[in-house]
Order: C-alpha cells, then sequence, then structure tokens
C-alpha cells in the first residue's frame, strides 16, 4: 500500500473554495426555501412578483440545495479525500479551477436567474433549464476527470469502500443526469413521468447517497483513528444499494397508470433497499462504538447523526414505499418531510462532517468550535421538530383527502403545520450561519484535529491514511486486475441498463401499446393559446401544487372521477403528472366553471388577502 | 393558492394574454376524454382486454366527479328544514360571502367580476325544492359552482341561511285588469323561454347556457323584477325590456309572474 499521505497532496485551495461556496449557496438556497414556506401561510408575502412565485422560488430552491450546497460540499470532500485515499493528488490544479468556476459561475448563478426569470423544467429534481443542464453534466465530466484517475492507479482490490462510492457515484451521476434531465422532454406523458420517476430516485441513490456514504466511510475512522467494523460488510452494502437504487424509481407514482408490475417491481425493490441500509448502517453505528453518537469532535459527530437520520429516513421510505401506506401519505406533507430528512437530514449532515473534516486539514483554516457546537445543536433541533412537524401534517392530510370532506378542510387542518414547519427556519437559518462562521472565525491551524480524537489514543495525531486490509487475497495481480474492473464495470452498467429497461423502457411500451388501443382516433391537440397557457403553467410551478393523475384508488376516484389513462396526457411534453398535492388533482378541471371569470377569479386574487370573504372565490374545483 | 395578479391589468375582468392562456389551458384539462366520452370509454372497455387496471377507469360510472361541476337538469336530494345558527352563519362567511355578500345581497368582493352577478337573495323567496337543486347542482354556466361536498347538514344549514336574507315581499294580490295584461305580455313574450307555466321550460329555453329562471320555485320581489325587466340580466340571454315594454306593462307582467310561485309548505311553515 503507498506510503500514508501527510496531505500535503490535498488541494486545500479548493477544499476551501468549494466549502465557502457550498455554505453561500446553502444560505441562498435556503432563503428561497423558507420564503417558499412563508407562502404557505402568508401567501401574499412576495406581492404580485412573478420572479418570486412560489412555484420559481421552490425549483430554486431543490435544485439550490442539491448542486449549490450538495455539489459543492462534495467537490469540497473530495479534494480532501482522494489524495488520501489514493496516495495521488488529483488530476490538476487548473481542471479543478474550471470545475469551481463553471459549477458556482456557469450553473448555479444563470442557473437561479433562469429559474426565477421562468425558464426551466417542471420536471421533479430537474428544473434547471437545458442550457444549465448542459453545464452540470460538463461539470461532472470535468469531476470525473479530476476525481477517478486517482484510484484508477492502484488496484480495484485495494480500494476502500469510500472510494468505490465516489466511483460509483461520479460514473453513474453520467448517466442518470441525461437520462432524468433530457430525456423526459422527448418521451410524453406517463412514460416520461417513469423516467423521471427513476431520475428523482436515481439523484438521491447515485449522486447524493454514495458521496455522503463515502463520506461517513471516511470520517468515522479518520477520525477515530480506528477501521470500520467490516469491509465485507461494507461491500455488502455498496453493491446492494448500487443494484436496489435503481429499482425504487417507480415509487414515487404508485397507483398510477404506469403498469402496476413496475410499480411492484419497485414497491418490493424499496423494501429490499431498506435491508441493504440497515446492514449499511450496522456497520457504521458498529464502527462509531466508543464514540457514541454525539462524539466530542464535532466533526464526526455531525457524521454519526447523519448515520442515524440515514437509518430512519430509509426505513421510512421503505415503508411508504407499500401500497397500504401510501394511498394515504402520497402526495402529502409526509413526502416533504422525508425529502428533508434525507437531503437536510442525512445527506447535510454528512456533507458538513466532510467539510468540517477536511477544514482540520486546512493549516490556514479558521475553526471556532463552539459556533460549530451550536450550529448542530441549532440544526438537529431545527430538523427534528421540522420533519416530525410534517410528517404529522401528512397523516393528517392523507385522513381529509380518504373522507369525503371538502378538500379546503385539508388545507385549514394543515395551517397550523405550516406555521410551525416556518419556524423551524429560525433555528435551521441560525445553524447555518454560526457553521459559516464557525467556518470562517476562530483560531488558525489544523491541530484542531487531534485534540478532538475521542478514542483515548493520544499517540495518533496525524490524519490515519484509511488502508485496506479487509480480507482479500493478494493473488492473481495483472489479469485479476483486469478482470475485476471489467466485471465491475459490468455489473454496474448493467445494473443501472436494467433499472431503465425495466422502469423506463419496458413500462413505456406497453403505455404506447394502451394508448393506441384506447385513444380517440383523432386526436385534439391544445390550440396555441392552450399550448402556451401549458407552459405558463410549467413554469410557474402549478405542477408542483397540483397533480394531473388521478389514481386508481377509491378515494381519488370518489373525489375526482373516472382515474387517468395513458393516452390523456400523450402530448405531454414534458408530463405534468405531478407528486404533490396541496391543491386538489386538475385532471378534469376543464369544464367544471364557467371560463367567464369565475376561474380568472382564483388566478388573480389570492385566498389570504381575503380574511374569509374570498374564501368563495377560490374554491377548489 | 397564491394570488397571480401579475396575469392581470388590474383586476380579473382585464386579463392579459398570459391569463388568458393560462385559463384556456386549465378550461382544456380532461377535455379530450368527455368528450369522447360515454363512446369512447364503451369502446375502450371492448379494447382493454383483461388489464384490469384501464377497466377501473374505463368503467367508472361518472366521468368527473368534481362536487362543484355544475350540472344541468340533474336530480338532487331535498334538504331539511333546520334553524339558522352560529355555525350556519360561519359556513357562509366562508364559502358564500365573497360572491353573495355577507347579507346575500350579491355585493361579495368578487361580485362585480362575475357575469352574470351573483344573485341577490334578499329580494328574492326560494322553494325548498330550488335550494336543494342549487346547492347540489349549482347553477350550471354561471360561477355558482356545486357543493356537493358538503354534508347535508351543512347544505340545510346555508339554505337556512339564505331563507334569512329574505326581505318581506308585498302580497300576490292582483287586479283583474293587471292580471289580464300581464298576461297577455308574457305569453307573447316570455313564455318561448319561461314557459306556458312559469317553470323555465319554454321551447326555446334548452338552447340556452343557462336555465331561464323558474317562477314556481323562486318568487323575485317587485322592486327586483321590475330592475330585471328594464335591464336584462347581464351574462344570461334575458334580454332589456325597457324600451319595449312601457312602465306599466313591466309591473302588469311583473305582478303575473308572482302568480306561478307555488308556496313550499316548508316555504309558509317559516314564514
Amino acid at each position: 500500500m503507498s506510503e500514508p499521505t501527510t496531505g500535503k497532496q490535498v488541494d486545500t485551495q479548493l477544499v476551501y473554495a468549494h466549502g465557502i461556496a457550498a455554505l453561500i449557496t446553502l444560505l441562498i438556497a435556503i432563503t428561497f426555501g423558507i420564503l417558499v414556506s412563508l407562502q404557505f401561510i402568508a401567501p401574499d408575502i412576495t406581492g404580485n412578483s412573478l420572479t418570486l412565485g412560489w412555484g420559481r422560488l421552490r425549483y430554486a430552491h431543490t435544485q439550490g440545495i442539491m448542486f449549490g450546497w450538495l455539489g459543492n460540499a462534495f467537490f469540497a470532500f473530495l479534494y480532501h479525500a482522494v489524495p488520501i485515499l489514493t496516495g495521488s493528488q488529483v488530476t490538476s490544479k487548473r481542471v479543478g479551477r474550471w470545475l469551481f468556476a463553471i459549477w458556482n459561475f456557469a450553473v448555479m448563478v444563470p442557473g437561479w436567474l433562469l429559474l426565477l426569470s421562468g425558464v426551466s423544467q417542471p420536471l421533479e429534481w430537474a428544473e434547471f433549464p437545458l442550457i444549465i443542464d448542459l453545464f452540470i453534466l460538463i461539470s461532472f465530466g470535468l469531476a470525473a476527470v479530476q476525481f477517478l484517475p486517482p484510484f484508477f492507479k492502484h488496484s480495484l482490490e485495494k480500494l476502500y469502500v469510500s472510494s468505490w462510492y465516489i466511483i460509483g457515484s461520479l460514473i453513474f451521476t453520467l448517466l442518470a443526469f441525461p437520462m432524468g434531465n433530457i430525456a423526459p422532454e422527448f418521451v410524453p406523458g406517463a412514460a416520461g413521468a417513469a423516467i423521471s420517476g427513476l431520475w428523482i430516485h436515481d439523484s438521491v441513490g447515485l449522486f447524493v447517497t454514495p458521496l455522503a456514504l463515502a463520506i461517513i466511510y471516511f470520517v468515522i475512522p479518520a477520525a477515530t483513528g480506528r477501521p470500520i467494523f467490516s469491509h465485507f460488510l461494507s461491500m455488502l452494502g455498496f453493491w446492494g444499494l448500487f443494484f436496489f437504487y435503481p429499482l425504487n424509481g417507480t415509487h414515487h407514482y404508485i397507483f398510477s397508470v404506469i403498469p402496476m408490475e413496475a410499480q411492484l417491481g419497485a414497491i418490493a425493490a424499496s423494501a429490499l433497499l431498506g435491508v441493504v441500509v440497515v446492514i449499511v448502517v450496522t456497520n457504521l453505528l458498529l464502527s462509531l462504538r466508543g464514540a457514541g453518537i454525539f462524539p466530542k469532535n464535532i466533526g464526526l459527530r455531525f457524521v454519526a447523526m447523519s448515520v442515524v437520520f440515514y437509518i430512519v429516513v430509509s426505513l421510512q421510505g421503505a415503508s411508504q414505499a407499500q401500497m397500504v401506506f401510501n394511498q394515504t401519505v402520497h402526495f402529502t406533507d409526509w413526502v416533504i418531510g422525508h425529502s428533508h430528512l434525507a437531503m437536510l437530514g442525512f445527506a447535510t449532515f454528512a456533507g458538513i462532517g466532510g467539510i468540517l473534516h477536511a477544514w482540520q486539514g486546512i493549516p490556514s483554516a479558521r475553526y471556532n468550535s463552539s459556533l460549530l457546537n451550536w450550529s448542530y445543536w441549532l440544526l438537529l433541533g431545527g430538523i427534528s421538530v421540522m420533519v416530525i412537524d410534517l410528517t404529522i401534517a401528512g397523516i393528517l392530510q392523507g385522513q381529509v383527502w380518504q373522507s369525503d370532506v371538502s378538500w379546503l378542510e385539508s388545507i385549514r387542518v394543515s395551517k397550523p403545520y405550516w406555521l410551525v414547519r416556518s419556524l423551524t427556519a429560525i433555528p435551521i437559518a441560525a445553524g447555518f450561519l454560526l457553521l459559516l462562521l464557525g467556518l470562517v472565525t476562530g483560531p488558525i491551524g489544523s491541530r484542531k484535529l487531534s485534540s478532538e480524537n475521542i478514542i483515548a489514543n493520544p499517540e495518533n495525531h496525524e490524519v490515519k491514511p484509511v488502508t485496506i486490509d479487509a480480507g482479500h487475497q493478494n493473488g492473481k495481480r495483472g489479469s485479476g486486475l483486469t478482470m475485476s474492473y471489467l466485471v465491475a464495470s459490468v455489473a454496474g452498467i448493467g445494473f443501472f441498463v436494467l433499472s431503465v429497461a425495466l422502469l423506463g423502457i419496458w413500462p413505456a411500451k406497453v403505455l404506447n401499446e394502451q394508448t393506441s388501443a384506447l385513444a380517440p382516433q383523432h386526436p385534439l391537440p391544445l390550440t396555441n393559446s392552450e399550448e402556451r397557457g401549458r407552459k405558463i403553467y410549467a413554469r410557474e410551478g402549478c405542477a408542483y401544487c397540483h397533480t394531473q393523475q388521478i389514481r386508481y384508488l377509491q378515494a381519488d376516484v370518489n373525489r375526482f372521477g373516472a382515474p387517468t389513462l395513458a393516452w390523456e396526457s400523450r402530448f405531454d411534453y414534458p408530463h405534468l403528472m405531478g407528486t404533490r398535492r396541496i391543491g386538489p388533482d386538475l385532471s378534469r378541471a376543464g369544464n367544471v366553471r364557467t371560463e367567464k371569470l369565475a376561474l380568472r377569479a382564483p388566478v388573480f386574487s389570492s385566498r389570504s388577502r381575503s380574511t374569509v370573504h374570498y374564501a368563495g372565490l377560490c374554491r377548489p374545483i | 393558492m397564491p394570488a397571480y395578479a401579475a396575469l392581470f391589468d388590474g383586476s380579473p375582468d382585464r386579463p392579459k394574454q398570459e391569463a388568458r392562456d393560462l385559463v384556456a389551458y386549465i378550461e382544456s384539462l380532461g377535455r379530450a376524454r368527455e368528450l369522447a366520452w360515454p363512446e369512447g370509454d364503451l369502446l375502450g372497455r371492448e379494447k382493454a382486454g383483461d388489464n384490469k387496471w384501464a377497466m377501473m377507469s374505463l368503467e367508472s360510472p361518472i366521468l368527473n366527479r368534481n362536487p362543484a361541476k355544475t350540472q344541468r337538469g340533474e336530480e338532487y336530494p331535498l334538504l331539511s328544514i333546520v334553524e339558522s345558527n352560529q355555525i350556519a352563519n360561519n359556513l357562509w362567511l366562508d364559502n358564500c360571502a365573497g360572491c353573495h355578500g355577507e347579507n346575500g345581497r350579491g355585493d361579495g368582493p368578487a361580485a362585480k367580476w362575475l357575469e352574470p352577478m351573483p344573485a341577490n337573495l334578499s329580494e328574492r323567496e326560494f322553494s325548498l325544492e330550488k335550494l336543494s337543486d342549487v346547492l347540489w347542482n349549482g347553477v350550471h354556466n354561471t360561477a355558482m359552482p356545486a357543493w356537493r361536498d358538503h354534508s347535508e347538514e351543512n347544505r340545510s344549514l346555508l339554505a337556512a341561511v339564505v331563507r334569512g336574507f329574505s326581505l318581506p315581499q308585498s302580497s300576490n294580490e292582483i287586479s283583474e285588469e293587471t292580471l289580464e295584461t300581464g298576461s297577455s305580455i308574457y305569453k307573447k313574450h316570455c313564455a318561448e323561454c319561461h314557459g306556458d307555466h312559469g317553470d323555465g321550460n319554454g321551447f326555446a329555453a334548452k338552447q340556452f347556457p343557462i336555465v331561464p329562471s323558474n317562477f314556481k320555485s323562486e318568487r323575485v320581489s317587485m322592486k327586483e323584477s321590475v330592475r330585471i325587466l328594464k335591464n336584462g340580466v347581464k351574462g344570461t340571454s334575458m334580454a332589456p325590456w325597457g324600451d319595449r315594454l312601457t312602465e306599466s306593462e313591466i309591473i302588469a307582467v311583473s305582478r303575473y309572474i308572482r302568480q306561478f310561485f307555488e308556496k313550499d309548505d316548508h316555504a309558509e311553515a317559516v314564514q
């Protein structure tokens, strides 16, 4: 194994740059999110501005979190970890500068400006418009060029699990990203939704989760000074995740018109994914033994809590994919609680842990333990309350929708929960502010690292390289090396292709057949005005409050009517099926009221400006 | 539901092109299936084969179950006579006052944007049948939606509130002469829409998007009646008659149509 690096090969400048960029984009992204949450309780808070309309802000929030915050945070960590894992430098500083510049100034800044100007795609987790997608793809390409070659200098057998996750993530995101962001523009309706569903999960499962796990698997041994509990379990977990994650995609559209076989496959894969995560988390928790869940080392503390969040959110996910629960909680705030538990809990805590750990390796960086400590508790408190609050709200909403009570009841019932949710913005925003301050104020110097090691190992003052002696046989280099790369690549790519085939291509074929059989002979496309209206609907985020899929469930049938058939959305490029209901489904919204003014009135006036007097105007459906 | 006032030029009756487009799009949702229904679904059932999920959709007896969707000429459940109370008043404020006004005078904040305007309920008396019908079916092709997602109890309470708004009206007494004048004008000009017996079922009525008033179930005050005859009802097919009928003719026919009103036993009981 290569000699332990002393961290000199780490490009601390790029770690620092991406770390700061991560925190700044985070603060911007959560500002968008806070405004969005306030609009639930005070819809007029941004006045008449379309630029600060709910939909556009929502798009800016999710893309800001995924690409701005997590993207930068992961890059910061990669600059720290890759040289240490491989003993080699990353490819080039120049590539690094380009990557930083493009990511932040050709993706994030113009991306936000475009979203707020109404240039966007109404696709969950893929809202940036195509031009920005192009720059994201270029950036992922650059990242692959920057971070992958160091791994390939060494044999696969010697790769630590974090390395596997890094390689897997960088390669698979390159495959999944175009699928999720570009393909739905060319595949309409429910078939496009199936592909969207794949991206919604792959973005979390093949981009965010592997890099978060890479951080966790790295920080735990590095901070505790001990190897992880079991390399075998870690590899079992790795392959399990890369196999099952992509097969989960269709669980975002349960009870929709997407073929039931695909849905059931995804549901089964979701349950099995839960099992795999139990294995992974067991390994991680055992690796933390001695350090406990609240270690003194703050970076490790964030990472430890991230592990807790991970098991909770994964078991939650595995459960909510089951039809029994899904029929009630689908489209509700439960889902928002889930996504925040995953992104704000699991991924963000891991990302913070990675940055804090990497910070300690930057000789010139400041590090304010006290502020960071506060940050941890504020964030933990804030997100816990937020998630519990939204989960309860979701259950209540689901129950109202299953009864025959008016839709408005679900709004009334939710209001106190939306208020509490907005209040959690206070500790959360404070926590993130303190995080940024904690990284730019306080004493300078990386000696912080050793003084915060919590395992009684006082002679262990340097960052230990993560060496692997994990029971792999040492024989058969050469052909074994090539062989193992080949097997790994074929398997990995094979899993991805399998998921796209099973949950994307096959359902599309079946849906096409159904459409051919059932659709009216002479299609009635939209007029030019209606087509323009559709684009307005898409850009203002209407599809994020209203679905256009009546589910194959009695509760939906009772409220809305006959479930939507595939052909009814066959001209929707891209689809507007929706994954969330704050307002009711709109599949059959036409023809309910006279157009003359009655429908315009709710579009014009807000329900909150009304006290109760306007409630009649905004009568749902 | 947030506001999108930026798509308008100051009020809902001054939409910019974007507002027109957006509303046009929303109005198109579900249209294709609705137009193809029911034959399309019937045909589909043959072709769907053994796909039980598609059949669940194709065999739905009602295509569009929006509880607000207006219906014309459909059956409705009869409401009960109840006393108005605080709950009823809150229901009114929450759901109706925005258009009909706090006191049912058709002067709610939204009223000026609607065509036809919300009815002035204080100048009208309704039979229980009429209230039951309107609350269950809405008024087709007007902004008055249906309220089927409200319980029978709630709808009965709202009916009680509406009854409470009615101002006392003049008696139905009518002299022979007025009766004759009124009757002949009615037969000549009104019956073709409002029906020979004032039930809104004239032979021309079917063509109109909005059903003509049924005087058997709705008694309009003299003041309101005269106003309508002079000015028509904007947004409906009721034209102004102020330039075709004299003042006394208008009064005569207004008195005449009051004869059609069939007093509910229930309406009487409340009075």
